[in-house]
């Protein structure tokens, strides 16, 4: 039989892992700050282009995984609903 | 003629280096949790599919950046160990440079000296400084040679170092021509666009340029949001109708794209956000105050035991522990039954990925708690223990 565990603060960890991640892929792109350490020649461009240029890819994907890490804090909440509304259900008090 | 320094920094190279290093491993790693995640469960209904098509792609493109940045690390590390080695050489060579034109001036300076004091080329102390000038221009010319051939190292293993990157670069997740140059005109079409607050009185042309320039940035946003899904379409409308106004359409956008952000490695870096980085940002936001929300009702929610009385009796085979246990019973069968309709059948990977397979499978029980949750309200009992289902 398969079971599984369902446990609301590690739910959201990992959802707020992915926004962080997120918010990372967002902010990232501005390679030409780093260029100056590389001095005259080619690599500094080359770098820029390889860390900037995938900047419709990177985006696209901070935006699924915003969506995924809010999915993570939505389902962390209904299990607290469901969990805070079983128990108190089982106590005798209200249930939403 | 003097020698020039190699600009540039061996620790910058290096800390950009270890900047990829940490950036692809996060990547990877969290590529490796999402293909766990999508690989390990097997999730049906609408959510699921929803949920699939969100994380199917995502860690094949994760996995190619995260290739691009640990790619990077190696042949940087290596033309920073080259730029260091010759930076030393160069400088070397201008130091030795510089020192040998000075000494070769003092001793023409000597030279004079002497011819006005009668000196002929024949004099031997005057023969002394010209072979003295001459053993000094040799070092010039060895500084010299010394100083082209670190050059020409240098430029070979930025060579090298440029086609390594050139060819990471090369994959399916690169930006397209096409979009690279909406990306500029929109840049540059805004940045001449300022051009467009000038007072008409005191630049004409200049102003006029601003306008034309602003047309052509609001344009290329135009595209990008309709072509690639990227930026707002209140953005651009705003930029639009200001254009078509003649007002500098740059103050309404620009303020707004301009912030200083801290990253996640603490440095407050101060930087211009586009529109379609700040939307993410603002959803972002959005997302974390929601967890944040999750978290505060977390604290606040009642411990599963925390209202068991520990001193009440339990009263084993009594009434109040069959009815509880009933209760128990219908409520793990009801949260069985909806685990069942999502037919989440296996969790696979590391513990925080069947985890969170669990919690996602969870939002798709929304609709359905009202039956998971007993409706009707039991009699109040002194000392009932409430457990969750697990």
């Amino acid at each position: 039989m398969t079971t599984y565990r369902v446990d609301a603060p590690s739910v959201l960890e990992v959802g707020e892992r992915l926004l962080d991640l997120a918010e990372s892929l967002t902010l990232m792109g501005d390679p030409a700050a780093d260029r100056w350490a590389f001095g005259p020649g080619c690599s500094g461009a080359a770098l820029e282009d390889l860390l900037g240029g995938w900047r419709h890819a990177r985006l696209r994907m901070a935006d699924a995984l915003t969506v995924l890490g809010e999915a993570a804090g939505t389902a962390g909440g209904a299990y607290l609903d469901l969990e805070a509304g079983v128990s108190r259900g089982l106590r005798g008090g209200p249930t939403w | 003629m003097s020698l020039g320094p190699v600009e540039g920094s061996a620790e910058g190279v290096r800390a950009v280096a270890s900047t990829c290093d940490a950036t692809g491993r996060r990547l990877a790693d969290t590529a490796a949790d999402l293909a766990r995640l999508r690989d390990g469960a097997v999730w049906d209904g609408p959510a699921g599919e929803a949920f699939g098509a969100r994380i199917e792609t995502a860690p094949a493109v994760l996995e190619r950046a995260a290739h691009r940045y640990l790619g990077a690390v190696a042949p940087l590390r290596a033309y920073a160990t080259v730029l260091e080695e010759e930076q030393a050489v160069v400088q070397h060579a201008v130091t030795a440079h510089g020192d040998a034109w000075d000494a070769y001036r003092l001793l023409e300076q000597r030279a004079v000296a002497l011819v006005e004091a009668g000196a002929t080329e024949a004099d031997p102390v005057l023969l002394a400084v010209r072979q003295a000038q001459q053993d000094v221009m040799a070092t010039v010319l060895r500084a010299e040679a010394a100083h082209a051939a670190a050059l020409d190292r240098l430029r070979a293993a930025d060579a090298r170092c440029a086609a390594v990157l050139g060819a990471l670069a090369d994959d399916d997740i690169g930006d397209s021509v096409l979009y690279r140059g909406l990306r500029r005109a929109s840049s540059a079409g805004h940045g001449v666009g300022m051009l467009a607050a000038l007072p008409t009185r005191f630049a004409p042309p200049l102003a006029a340029a601003g306008v034309v320039g602003e047309g052509v940035g609001t344009l290329a946003d135009g595209v990008l949001l309709v072509g690639y899904d990227e930026g707002s379409a209140r953005d651009v409308g705003v930029a639009a109708g200001a254009w078509v106004l003649g007002v500098a359409g740059q103050s309404f956008t620009t303020a707004a794209k301009v912030g200083t952000v801290v990253g996640p490695d603490g440095v407050a870096v101060a930087r211009t956000l586009g529109t379609q980085e700040r939307i993410l940002m603002g959803a972002g936001q959005t997302a974390r105050t929601r967890l944040q929300d999750a978290r505060v009702r977390l604290m606040l929610a009642p411990p599963t035991v925390a209202h068991a009385a520990p001193s009440a009796p339990v009263v084993v085979g009594g009434a109040a522990a069959r009815l509880r246990a009933a209760g128990v019973r219908v409520v793990r069968a009801k949260v069985a039954a909806a685990g069942r309709e999502l037919r989440l059948v296996r969790a696979g990977g590391a513990r925080t990925v069947g985890l969170y397979t669990a919690g996602v499978s969870l939002h798709a029980t929304l609709k359905a708690l009202p039956h998971v949750v007993p409706q009707e309200r039991a009699p109040q009992r002194q000392g009932t223990s409430g457990r969750s289902p697990r």
